[in-house]
């Protein structure tokens, strides 16, 4: 082959940007659809087989831990969680409303979910269904009420979710117990943390952190009483204007196969 | 021959970033190439292998495609630079093509330079080595 030349370094920028930009136009759909279609199989199987590498590896590594009992106790653990949540919420919307007694609250009417398929997983989620399925930028995925990120771009077969853990992501929260209000945020590191909580308010271990709820109706923000996750660990200095903790998401993430999407306009 | 089989191992290293690993492979296959090859085709394969990507996963094509030319293009220069095949000008190639791609993408995290950084430069230098004394 023939020695780079600086012409064809030029010319495949161009042609990248030029991609770039018919990309964002829409106009590489005609190319980029039916492609798409063939490669979903293709991305379902190699998704199935290095889920199944990975945790028959990690199976393999906890054998004498019983790690199918382990499991079973987490599984319930999060059910537990995210019924507490529920529980505890309900609590209080009862106590709100028996000393607002006479008041009559509008009723809110059941968000329609739409269930998606994941087929890839690494710092984001790639979701079987797209535009054409009705998915929008924006759309809200959830499994059972824990929140586990948002649609941050699609096509028209598939869509990508960005995670919590995304240092992209930002979503109002509170906790459930202390009621302290904060960010929910992710680093670069992968990790979830809970942000910008003033000093005054209290952050406790195991307390349970869910969104305070900020749509926009623009397709921005996330809706209230979604379960974040569980506080881990809290990094409260003095000398800080604020002070924040570590969140252990809900959701074994490697063992989500199945995720439902609701609207946020 | 070959050039379908290094197709093929980019369109599997593509396919397994997006799909499965948060580790840029792809990446490191492409730098590996642009150190190895005196050619055209670290800069072809650079190209294709960030449309692939992108592709893979859903993302905004031709967008990895430009900073993976970048890097290609950086290491093409630096490596007239110094001596072919010297291992501290492989290794600073992988971890700094690594550094970049990572903050680019807004994935740089100092807790993770040894996950994500130093670990997979070690195991392409390895790579480097047994692809080296293989051709």
């Amino acid at each position: 082959m023939k020695k780079p030349s600086f012409g064809l370094l030029v010319v495949l920028l161009i042609f990248s940007f030029i991609l770039v930009v018919l990309g964002n136009l829409g106009w590489l759909g005609p190319i980029k659809d039916p492609l798409e279609k063939i490669i979903i199989p293709a991305e379902k199987t190699t998704y199935t087989l290095t889920s199944f590498i990975s945790q028959k590896t990690v199976s393999l590594l906890t054998t004498f831990q019983k790690d199918e009992k382990i499991q079973n106790l987490v599984d319930e653990r999060i059910l537990l969680l995210s019924q507490l949540a529920d529980q505890e919420k309900l609590r209080q919307e009862n106590i709100a409303l028996k000393e607002q007694l006479g008041i009559q609250l509008p009723i809110v009417g059941k968000t329609p979910l739409r269930e998606a398929k994941v087929i890839g997983q690494s710092t984001f989620l790639i979701l079987d269904q797209g535009a054409e399925e009705g998915v929008s930028v924006g759309d809200i995925v959830v499994t059972k009420n824990i929140l586990i990120g948002k649609i941050s771009q699609t096509s028209t077969n598939l869509s990508r979710a960005t995670l919590l853990s995304s240092a992209k992501s930002t979503v109002k929260a509170h906790t459930l117990t202390t009621k302290a209000v904060g960010v929910v945020r992710g680093d670069s590191s992968g990790n979830i943390i809970f942000d910008n909580v003033t000093l005054e308010e209290t952050l406790a271990v195991d307390d349970v952190v869910i969104t305070a709820g900020d749509l926009d109706g623009t397709g921005g923000g996330f809706p209230p009483n979604l379960m974040v996750g569980k506080i881990v660990s809290v990094e409260k200095k003095e000398s800080s204007l604020f002070q924040k903790a570590k969140i252990e998401q809900a959701v074994d993430l490697s063992r989500l196969s199945t995720v439902f999407m609701m609207a946020a306009k | 021959m070959r050039y379908a089989l290094l197709l093929t191992i980019s369109i599997l290293a593509a396919l397994v970033e997006a799909t499965s690993l948060a580790l840029p492979l792809t990446l490191l296959l492409i730098v590996l190439m642009a150190i190895q090859r005196d050619d055209q085709l670290p800069l072809v394969f650079g190209f294709l292998a960030g449309v692939m990507v992108d592709f893979f996963s859903v993302g905004t094509i031709g967008q990895t495609s430009l900073i993976f030319l970048l890097i290609v293009t950086a290491i093409m220069v630096y490596k007239r630079k110094f001596q072919s095949g010297n291992i501290l000008f492989v290794f600073f190639a992988i971890f700094l093509s690594l550094i970049f791609f990572l903050a680019i993408t807004n994935q740089f995290s100092f807790n993770q330079v040894l996950s994500k950084i130093l670990l997979p430069t070690m195991v392409a230098l390895l790579i480097y080595e047994i692809w080296t004394k293989l051709s």
